[in-house]
């Protein structure tokens, strides 16, 4: 069975467990929404991380996506899957975030009170110390080709490749069409394949008749 | 196979068809006979080789703790009313489309300008209120009609007269 329909039947599995937990917070089962946040912390601090490349802005963002999914408890119907509505929410809080920091970076500009000239360092102390720690300058080439991705791009691409969203809910979480999300995916890869030029001396792996060459 | 589905397949690996396939030689045969193809192919597998060194983090563990003490501070929600009903569907609006919403808002503004706006008169010439321009056809009008008044004050004049003193 293909990777992606192993994904897709996982998927409804996940819906029916997800929307039948949700429908018991409604119900005020406060351990369901503790189920809830087991199962999809990680995922979606790991996602805004990549987005905002600042792990503690992450996990407040991830917290201000769960404040308001239990907020919402009250009138949460099982019309979408809730992956998908849990990551529309962090994505719009996300691009809120990067907005914000924009702005914040233009406003120290006017006022000289930035670094001149340079953008403003998302990456945290933490993250620093990681790069140091693991001498990886790959990752930090990674890191880099993620960041100058247009917002949507990197969105796009952190939900294909890392959550493993289909075209459909990408679009959904984007509030775009499927069509827009494969022209953001294209492009987006298209950049990375340039950015990431350097990384790929090593890889000259043909596919075979045995694997997808994946 | 056409172009779109090819590319879709070197950028997804999760949609290409199981190994072994018609359509998975299908594929396997572009890429062996399109160079254009097999560069986008290779460099994509060294995207796919980059982006999997970013690995996951995990969440600190103080994440629960800030979640639920954020949970007790936030207000209970009101119920929702009639109003709140209403605008559910203009509060998604802003929320997903927060640019279209902002344009049509500015759209709106700018239309009820256009319609309230009244441009300023010019200003008319002075004309000082005590005078006015009469012309010769209202001026026999006045005269006719003061000659009216002063033949009714003789009529009455007569009018008394005949009636005698003691009567008035």
């Amino acid at each position: 069975m293909p990777k992606r329909v192993q994904n897709n039947v996982g998927a409804f599995a996940a819906l029916e467990q997800d929307a039948q937990l949700m429908l018991q917070v409604k119900e005020g089962d406060a351990g369901s929404f503790e189920l809830l946040l087991n199962k999809h912390r990680r995922p979606l601090v790991n996602y805004l991380t990549r987005m905002v490349q600042n792990q503690a802005v992450a996990e407040e963002l991830a917290q201000e996506a769960f404040l308001r999914v239990y907020r919402a408890r009250g009138d949460y119907e099982p019309s979408a899957k809730f992956t998908t509505w849990l990551f529309r929410i962090a994505t719009h809080l996300a691009l809120n975030a990067l907005r914000d920091s924009k702005h914040q970076r233009r406003e120290q500009s006017v006022d000289g009170a930035g670094p001149e000239g340079s953008p403003l360092q998302l990456a945290d102390q933490r993250a620093n110390r990681e790069q140091q720690l693991v001498a990886e300058s790959r990752l930090a080439v990674v890191r880099d080709a993620i960041a100058r991705l247009p917002e949507k791009q990197r969105a796009a691409v952190l939900l294909h490749k890392y959550e493993a969203l289909e075209y459909s809910q990408i679009a959904d979480a984007l509030g775009c069409s499927v069509s827009a999300v494969k022209s953001l995916l294209f492009r987006a890869y298209e950049s990375l394949r340039v950015s990431l030029a350097d990384l790929a001396a090593s890889h000259k792996k043909r596919p075979t008749e045995g694997g997808n060459g994946s | 196979m056409d172009r779109e589905k090819v590319i879709e397949m070197i950028l997804d690996p999760g949609r290409r068809p199981a190994a072994g396939s018609a359509e998975h030689r299908a594929f396997l045969a572009q890429l062996e006979n399109s160079p254009e193809y097999w560069a986008m192919y290779e460099q994509q597998q060294a995207v796919w080789e980059a982006l999997a060194l970013w690995e996951p983090v995990e969440p600190s563990a103080g994440f629960d703790r800030g979640l639920y003490e954020r949970i007790e501070r936030s207000p209970a929600r009101a119920p929702a009313g009639i109003w709140s009903w209403l605008g559910r569907p203009a509060e998604w609006f802003v929320t997903m489309r927060p640019g279209l919403a902002a344009g049509l808002a500015a759209l709106l503004l700018i239309a009820g300008a256009i319609v309230t706006y009244q441009p300023r008169r010019a200003a008319e010439p002075f004309t000082a209120r005590g005078s006015i321009e009469i012309g010769p056809a209202y001026s026999e009008e006045i005269e006719q009609a003061l000659d009216d008044i002063e033949m009714l004050a003789d009529f009455e004049a007569l009018v008394l007269e005949a009636e005698g003193p003691g009567k008035s």
